[in-house]
C-alpha cells in the first residue's frame, strides 16, 4: 500500500507542485490549505507524514498543528517547513519545546527543490519504517 | 591767484592737524601708537600753520623767516611718518635703526635750514605772495622727502602682499590714504619751483588734511581697524570743520583788513591778532564740532552696549549648540575687536572641558579636566579673571595664567548656570594692543549668563535630537530586517511554485510526454513523431532555463537580503556579481570604470556584508592610488571559478591603473596600523587613513571566509590583489 502524505500550506501553487511530484514518486498525497481543514483531516485519517508551513495563518496555526500532529498515535513523520531562515525556524520550534519531536525542518526554497526535496521524505519515510 | 583758497586750505589744515594731535595724545598718552600719531600730526599742524604765515607775510624777510620755520617741520614729519607707519605694520623692532637714522639726518637738515644755502623767500605774481625758493642744498631735503615717501609706499605695498583678509583691506586703505595724502603734500614743492597745477594748488592740502583726521580718528575710535569706514565717516567730520574753519579764517581776514585800515595797525600785529582770534575761537570751535560729530562719530561706543544688550537678549533663542558658540564670539570679536577668542564648555558624557567655538587660537582641539587648577579656580562662584591688570595676577594661580596663555586669551569669564560651571568664555587681547575698559568688562557677566542659559538650552536639544536620531536608526534597522525577512519569504514561497513546477515538468510530464509517444509508436508516423520529440525536448530545455534562472533568483535575493540585514556571522550562497554591483554603490566613486570579468553566474558560498566591506575597501584604496592618473581610470576583477588544493574556489584577481603597492610592501599593507595615506583629519571609518582596510579585509577573507589573500606582481602595471574564497559549502568544509 503506498505511503500517505498530507500536505499543509497556503500556498496553492507550492502545494500543487509538490502533490504532483509526490504522486510521482509513488506517494499517496492530500493537500490542505489551511490549519483547521488540517486538523479535520488530521483526526479523520491516519497520515503517514505530514509536512507542515509552521507560518500557516489562519485560527489554527503551523505551530498548533505541529503539536497536534506529533502528539497523535501512531505519530506520523512531522515535516516543518517555512521560507524562514533554518536557524531562525529552530529556534521558534525549541521555544516551543518541538524541535525534538519533529523529523525534519526544511527551508524554502533550496531545500524543496524537488531532488532535494525528495531525497529528505524518502529519508524521513525510511527512518520510521526501520 | 586762489592765494584765498590756498591760505583758507592750509589754514583749515593747520587747525585740523594741531587740534588733532593734542586731542590722540591726551586721549591715549601712554600708547606708543598715539604718541608718533600725535608727532606726525603736530609737524603737519606746525608746518601748515608757518606756510599760513608765509602766505600773509607782507615781506620778504618776514617770509623768509616763515619759510624756513616751515621746513623745520617738513624736514622733520618723514621721519616721524615712516616711524609711525613701521609701528602700525608692525615692523618698528626690525627697522629701529633705520628710524634712528631718519631722525638723525633729519636734525643734520635742521642744521642746514638755517645755512644761506638751503632757502630764500621770493615774490611771485603767479601766486601773489612770498614763496619758498629753493637754494643749492634745498634738493638734498627733497630727495630726503620724496624717498621717505617712496619708502612708506614700498613698505605699506609690502604689508598688503603679505596680509590676509582684514588685514590686508586695512593696509588697502592705508595706501591709498597715503598715496593721496602725498600727492597732496608735494604739491607744495610745485610752488617753490614756480609750478601753478590745478587744483593740486590751492586744494592739494586738503588731501593732507583728510588723511591726518582719518588717521587720527582711526586710532581713537576704532584702534586703526576699520579705516574704510572711518573714510566714509570722516569725510562728515572734515566737511563741518571745512566750514566752520572757513567762517573764521573770513573773519580773521576781514579782522586783519579792518584793523589795518580803521586804526592803521602795522602787518606783524595784525597777524598776531588775527591768530589770537583763531585761537580765541578755537575751543568753541572744538566743543561745537565735539557736539555733532559725537552723534554721527561716534557711533561705535554704543553700538558695543546695544550689540551686548541685543545678544544678550536673542541668544537663548539659539537652540543650536555650535550655533551659540559662533554667534557669542563673533557678536564679541566685532564689538571689541579681539584677536583671538574661545567658549569653553562641559562636555556632558566624557566629563571635561573642551572648546565648543574659537577664532585664531593656537590649540582649538585642547581639553581641560575637571581636576584642574584652571578648571577648578572657576568651579567656585568666580569672578571675571582679567591678566591685563597686574593687581590682579596676584589673586590667581599661576596655572590659570598659563592655560589662559595657552590659548591666548587675557580674560577668562565663568559660565554658570544651576548644576556648575558649564564652561568658560575666553578672550584674547584688543587687536589695538587697548586694555578693555571697566564699561566692556562691566557687560561681561551679563553676556556670561545669557551665554550660559543658552548653552544649557542648546545642549538639552542637542541630546534630545541625538536620542531621537538614535531611534530612528534602531527603528529603520529594524525595519530593514523585517523587510529582508518578509523579502526572504515572500520570494521564497514563489521561487518554491517556480521551481517545483519546472521541475514537474522536466523531470516528470515530458518523461510521461515521451513514454506517451514511445506507447504511441506504431500509431504515428516517423514524421509526427519526430516532431513530438522535439516538443518535448523544447519543454524540457525550457522548463530546466526557467529553473536555473529561478535558482539565480533565489541566490540574488539570498545576497540582497544578507546585506540588508548587515548579518556578520553567516555564510551562504552569494552571488559575487550582486556584491560587486553593491560594493560599487556603497563605494560611491563616480570618476572610476569598473572592469568586472566573471562567470554567470558567479556563485560563492561567503557572507554578503563582509565580501562587500571588502570590495568597497578596495576600491577606495584604488581610488586614492589613481587620483594624479589623467584621463580613464579603471579597476580591473578577473574572477572564475578554479580547482585549488582538491577543492573548487573562486579565484579573483584584482587590480587598478594606479601605480600599484612597491613590492617591497606586499606584507607590509596587510599589517594594522599601515598606511601610505596622510592621516585623516577627522573619524572617518575604517578605510579613510588609519591603516584599518587591508588589515580587515584579510581578516575577512582568511578567517571568516576560510580563503585566502595576498599581493603580487602584474604584468603591465606593479602588483594585484589575488584572493580566493570557498566556492560552496562542501568546499568550505561545512558539510565535511
Amino acid at each position: 500500500m503506498n505511503e500517505k502524505i498530507l500536505i499543509v500550506d497556503d500556498e496553492k501553487d507550492v502545494c500543487e507542485a509538490l502533490k504532483e511530484n509526490l504522486n510521482r514518486e509513488g506517494y499517496e498525497v492530500e493537500v490542505c490549505y489551511t490549519g483547521v481543514a488540517a486538523l479535520l483531516l488530521l483526526n479523520e485519517k491516519k497520515y503517514d507524514l505530514v509536512l507542515i508551513d509552521i507560518r500557516l495563518e489562519g485560527r489554527i496555526s503551523g505551530i498548533d498543528l505541529i503539536k497536534t500532529a506529533v502528539d497523535l498515535t501512531p505519530k506520523p513523520a512531522v515535516v516543518v517547513e517555512s521560507a524562514t531562515p533554518k536557524k531562525q525556524l529552530e529556534e521558534i520550534l525549541k521555544k516551543e519545546g518541538l524541535l525534538e519531536r519533529v523529523d525534519k525542518i526544511l527551508e524554502k526554497p533550496s531545500d524543496l527543490r524537488l531532488d532535494h526535496f525528495n531525497r529528505f521524505i524518502e529519508q524521513v519515510l525510511s527512518k520510521g519504517r526501520g | 591767484m586762489y592765494k584765498t583758497e590756498y591760505l583758507i586750505v592750509t589754514a583749515l589744515t593747520s587747525f585740523a592737524t594741531l587740534f588733532l594731535a593734542a586731542f590722540v595724545f591726551f586721549k591715549g598718552p601712554k600708547k606708543k601708537l598715539n604718541y608718533i600719531y600725535s608727532a606726525w600730526a603736530l609737524c603737519v599742524g606746525l608746518w601748515s600753520f608757518f606756510l599760513v604765515l608765509n602766505i600773509l607775510a607782507p615781506t620778504q624777510e618776514m617770509a623768509a623767516l616763515w619759510c624756513h620755520a616751515l621746513h623745520i617741520w617738513a624736514i622733520i614729519l618723514p621721519a616721524v611718518y615712516v616711524h609711525f607707519v613701521l609701528l602700525f605694520l608692525g615692523r618698528y623692532e626690525k627697522k629701529q635703526a633705520l628710524v634712528y637714522a631718519l631722525y638723525i639726518a633729519s636734525a643734520i637738515l635742521v642744521v642746514i635750514d638755517f645755512t644761506p644755502w638751503f632757502l630764500t623767500a621770493v615774490f611771485r605774481e603767479k601766486f601773489n605772495f612770498f614763496v619758498t625758493k629753493p637754494l643749492l642744498i634745498y634738493p638734498i631735503h627733497l630727495f630726503f622727502f620724496v624717498g621717505s615717501v617712496f619708502y612708506v609706499y614700498f613698505e605699506l605695498i609690502r604689508g598688503l602682499i603679505h596680509a590676509k583678509g582684514a588685514e590686508r583691506k586695512k593696509n588697502q586703505y592705508f595706501l591709498i590714504a597715503t598715496v593721496s595724502a602725498y600727492s597732496g603734500g608735494l604739491s607744495n614743492y610745485f610752488i617753490n619751483y614756480d609750478f601753478l597745477i590745478f587744483p593740486m594748488y590751492p586744494y592739494g592740502n586738503l588731501g593732507v588734511l583728510l588723511y591726518v583726521a582719518v588717521i587720527g580718528l582711526a586710532i581713537i575710535r576704532y584702534r586703526l581697524l576699520d579705516i574704510e569706514v572711518i573714510i566714509k565717516k570722516t569725510l562728515v567730520f572734515a566737511g563741518l570743520f571745512g566750514v566752520i574753519m572757513a567762517a573764521i579764517s573770513i573773519i580773521t581776514v576781514i579782522t586783519q583788513g579792518y584793523l589795518g585800515q580803521v586804526l592803521g595797525i602795522g602787518p606783524m600785529t595784525r597777524q598776531i591778532l588775527s591768530v589770537l582770534i583763531a585761537m580765541a575761537l578755537f575751543d568753541p570751535t572744538r566743543k561745537y564740532l565735539t557736539y555733532l560729530t559725537d552723534s554721527y562719530l561716534f557711533q561705535r561706543k554704543e553700538d558695543f552696549k546695544i550689540i551686548l544688550n541685543r545678544l544678550a537678549k536673542n541668544i537663548v533663542t539659539i537652540l543650536d549648540l555650535h550655533a551659540v558658540g559662533e554667534t557669542v564670539l563673533t557678536t564679541l570679536q566685532e564689538s571689541l575687536r579681539l584677536e583671538t577668542g574661545a567658549v569653553l564648555i562641559r562636555n556632558e558624557k566624557g566629563g571635561g572641558y573642551s572648546i565648543l567655538s574659537s577664532f585664531d587660537c593656537d590649540d582649538p582641539r585642547k581639553e581641560f579636566s575637571s581636576d584642574s587648577e584652571f578648571i577648578r579656580y572657576f568651579s567656585d562662584p568666580g569672578q571675571i579673571v582679567n591678566s591685563e591688570n597686574p593687581e590682579e595676577k596676584k589673586n590667581y594661580p599661576l596655572a590659570v595664567q598659563s592655560a589662559m596663555d595657552s590659548l591666548k586669551t587675557v580674560i577668562a569669564v565663568p559660565l554658570f548656570v544651576q548644576s556648575g560651571l558649564a564652561g568658560l568664555l575666553l578672550m584674547g587681547k584688543k587687536k589695538s594692543d587697548q586694555e578693555f575698559t571697566q564699561e566692556e568688562i562691566g557687560y561681561l557677566p551679563t553676556v556670561a549668563s545669557q551665554t550660559a542659559i543658552a548653552l544649557k538650552n542648546a545642549q538639552l536639544v542637542d541630546d534630545v535630537i541625538c536620542e531621537r536620531e538614535q531611534k530612528i536608526i534602531a527603528q529603520n534597522k529594524a525595519e530593514q530586517v523585517n523587510y529582508a525577512s518578509s523579502l526572504s519569504h515572500e520570494t521564497g514561497n514563489a521561487l518554491v511554485g517556480i521551481t517545483s513546477t519546472s521541475q514537474n515538468i522536466s523531470g516528470g510530464l515530458v518523461q510521461d510526454l515521451r513514454k506517451l509517444i514511445k506507447h504511441c509508436e506504431s500509431k504515428l508516423d516517423a514524421t509526427l513523431r519526430k516532431r513530438y520529440e522535439e516538443i518535448a525536448d523544447k519543454i524540457e530545455r525550457f522548463a530546466k532555463i526557467i529553473e536555473q534562472n529561478s535558482e539565480k533568483v533565489r541566490v540574488i535575493i539570498k545576497t540582497a537580503t544578507g546585506g540588508l540585514k548587515n548579518n556578520r556571522s553567516e555564510k551562504e550562497d552569494i552571488s559575487f556579481r550582486f556584491v560587486w554591483n553593491h560594493a560599487k554603490k556603497e563605494a560611491n566613486i563616480n570618476d572610476v570604470r569598473y572592469d568586472g570579468q566573471m562567470p554567470d553566474p558567479f556563485i560563492v558560498f561567503g557572507n554578503t556584508s563582509l565580501l562587500t566591506r571588502v570590495l568597497v575597501n578596495m576600491f577606495i584604496n584604488s581610488r586614492d592610488a589613481m587620483l594624479p592618473i589623467a584621463g580613464e581610470r579603471c579597476i580591473h576583477l578577473d574572477a572564475s571559478y578554479r580547482d585549488f588544493e582538491g577543492r573548487q574556489v573562486a579565484w579573483a584577481e584584482y587590480w587598478d591603473d594606479g601605480p600599484g603597492v612597491p613590492e617591497e610592501l606586499f606584507a607590509k599593507v596587510f599589517e594594522q596600523g599601515f598606511t601610505t595615506k596622510p592621516k585623516p583629519q577627522g573619524p572617518m571609518g575604517l578605510d579613510s587613513g588609519y591603516g584599518q582596510g587591508l588589515y580587515y579585509c584579510r581578516k575577512f577573507i582568511e578567517d571568516f571566509h576560510g580563503g585566502r589573500l595576498w599581493l603580487e606582481k602584474k604584468e603591465g602595471c606593479s602588483s594585484k590583489f589575488v584572493f580566493w574564497i570557498p566556492a560552496d559549502k562542501e568546499g568550505n568544509g561545512e558539510n565535511k
